[in-house]
């Protein structure tokens, strides 16, 4: 991890965060482009492939799943923030490091399953479309997990830092 | 099984101190699963799911053809346009401020883009208009969330997904009750408008307006001609809908440069993110849920209490109303609908129609006292505290609740454009 800044939420210059950035840009650039040509080539040349579709849907699980690991380096997952908007700024914060102290363990809990997983269906899995194995699509669930355990658990390090420094 | 008011006490204590929705779902799916003695691997097999689901293309798809229209001018365009072509009209500016919310927000989903988006450009021409500052204001929170039943915005298709009926049914029903709604507003804004001068004569002609927003404006039409023409399905309807704004934006108005696609494709994804997120765990906990017949037991205890349909209808507007004011969109339709779904079914209420009004409901709650989304937003966005919106909100409330009751009670108006 390479955060810098001082609450460890937004240091948009670091390495990582321009290689996830880039690695969205990507896939997504990947989905437009793939979902127009498989257009064009059945309406125009009667042509389509059947890898193309499981191959869309895969590239949204990618996208999607990376999406929530930058989510959680913003701060921007979504919460239900009723009670929480009722507390005063202080209690406010120290509930926030609450929070993330949960959701850092049950994501580190959810990479270990997901790990497991993954190494199950390495044993008796097959492959879904142009033979890619079907665990190496499935490697996006530990890896996002783990990364967003490592996320929470360095926002409330921040911010407790912060708190106590106050 | 782990008794209800332990994972209710849990969920609540959780949601205290701020921890992440998907969090909460996931914890009690795997709180669940373990009290069974069910391999915990069972989440991901879930999850992998997600996978499987062609619909869910459509989402990031769409969204990101709402993150480049933000962020384009493609705002101030339809706002000329529309001065050009309602500047007659008394209440015009409040008319055309509520279509243009409509159709934005159509594409960006209940996200408060559109709030953040269009209201720093229509409040100040409201108040320049001397519409009643109390007005301006309710008129821009409350039509944060306008438009979510108007295809192909990202909550219709979300409930299809989840409720497994056709999401083209569900853009077909939407549009005369979101219509209706727009409508009621209208008259509003033209009643509270009639006193006022017209607008001044706009400095472009109808005719340049037309030529520089009718881009734009071709948009939806393209993507509902699409769907219903049978030559594209919805995920390459979005695909192509991006080609086309992409194209629109970056070639024809140049307002968004490729320096900038990467930001916006981020921007784009942490939504979507924090959205899959949820549907991937309330996928899991759903399935445990249906699992152990917790639907079929919520429905004996219900039927023996609630004998009508109406009264069911009732308690359903009431039910979601509130959830609407406390929960996020998303998080309601994946663990609400199916809870809901069979028990409606019983009181024969249409699988397209019930999705419709749950949406109504939602979107009416997120304006709603005392913690409505919008109400935040606008607060933030518009610089104003938190008790005026209240206030300032009531009056559209008001016809919005009065339109909900058409839209529950005379299912005809969702139902008549299926087959």
């Amino acid at each position: 991890m390479t955060e810098t800044a001082e609450d460890g939420r937004s240091a948009p210059s670091s390495t990582l965060h321009r290689i996830e950035d880039g690695i969205l840009f990507l896939l997504m650039g990947a989905l437009v482009v793939l979902s127009c040509a498989q257009i064009l080539l059945r309406n125009w040349f009667d042509i389509s492939f059947l890898w193309v579709d499981p191959a869309t849907r895969h590239l949204v699980l990618w996208a999607s799943f990376l999406g929530a690991l930058v989510a959680s380096r913003e701060a921007q997952h979504i919460r239900i923030d009723a009670v929480l908007r009722l507390l005063k700024p202080r209690s406010q914060r120290i509930a926030t490091v609450l929070g993330d102290i949960v959701a850092a363990s049950v994501c580190a809990l959810l990479a270990y399953i997901a790990l497991r997983f993954v190494a199950d269906e390495r044993q008796y899995g097959g492959s879904v479309f142009l033979d890619i194995p079907q665990w190496c699509l499935q490697t996006v669930f530990p890896l996002v997990f783990c990364g967003m355990a490592m996320r929470f658990l360095l926002a409330a390090y921040h911010q407790a830092k912060a708190e106590i420094h106050a | 099984m782990i008794p209800p008011p332990v994972t209710t006490g849990l969920t609540v204590l959780l949601a205290c101190v701020g921890t992440p929705l998907f969090v909460i779902i996931v914890a009690l799916a795997l709180m669940s699963f373990a009290s069974d003695q069910v391999d915990l691997t069972i989440i991901f097999i879930e999850m992998y799911r997600l996978a499987d689901m062609p619909a869910l293309t459509a989402i990031p798809l769409f969204a990101l053809c709402g993150f480049l229209l933000a962020r384009s001018g493609a705002a101030n365009r339809l706002v000329a346009l529309s001065q050009a072509l309602l500047g007659w009209l008394p209440g015009g500016l409040a008319v055309m401020a509520l279509s243009i919310c409509a159709l934005l927000t159509a594409f960006t989903g209940a996200s408060g883009m559109t709030i953040v988006a269009v209201g720093g450009l229509l409040f100040p021409a409201l108040q320049q208009q001397r519409y009643p500052e109390r007005f301006s204001l309710g008129l821009l929170t409350t039509s944060g969330s306008l438009g979510l039943l108007f295809p192909p915005s990202i909550p219709l298709i979300i409930y299809a997904i989840v409720a497994k009926v056709p999401v083209d049914d569900l853009f077909r029903a939407g549009i005369a009750p979101g219509l209706l709604m727009v409508l009621c507003l209208a008259l509003y804004g033209v009643f509270v408008g009639r006193r006022l001068p017209p607008l001044p004569p706009s400095q472009v002609s109808a005719k340049v307006a037309l030529r520089e927003g009718a881009l734009e404006l071709a948009l939806p039409v393209v993507v509902i001609a699409g769907i219903y023409s049978g030559f594209i399905a919805v995920s390459e309807a979005a695909a192509l809908s991006v080609l086309y704004v992409l194209f629109v934006e970056m070639l024809v108005h140049r307002e968004i440069s490729v320096a900038q696609l990467p930001g916006i494709v981020r921007d784009t994804m942490i939504l979507v993110g924090s959205i899959f997120m949820i549907i991937a765990a309330a996928t899991a906990y759903t399935s445990y849920l249906v699992d152990t017949e917790v639907p079929l037991r919520l429905l004996e205890t219900i039927r023996g209490t609630i004998d009508s349909r109406l009264l069911f209808l009732i308690l359903l507007n009431v039910f979601l109303l509130a959830v609407g004011c406390m929960i996020d969109m998303f998080s309601a339709l994946v663990i609400v609908v199916p809870l809901i779904l069979p028990i409606a079914q019983v009181y024969e209420v249409h699988p397209v129609h019930l999705g419709i009004i749950f949406l109504a409901n939602l979107e009416i709650g997120y304006s709603t006292p005392p913690v409505g989304l919008n109400l935040f937003i606008a607060s933030a966005r518009l610089q104003r505290p938190i008790l005026e919106l209240y206030r300032a909100s009531l009056p559209f409330l008001l016809i919005l609740l009065g339109v909900l009751v058409v839209i529950t009670y005379v299912p005809q108006l969702s139902l008549f454009t299926l087959d």
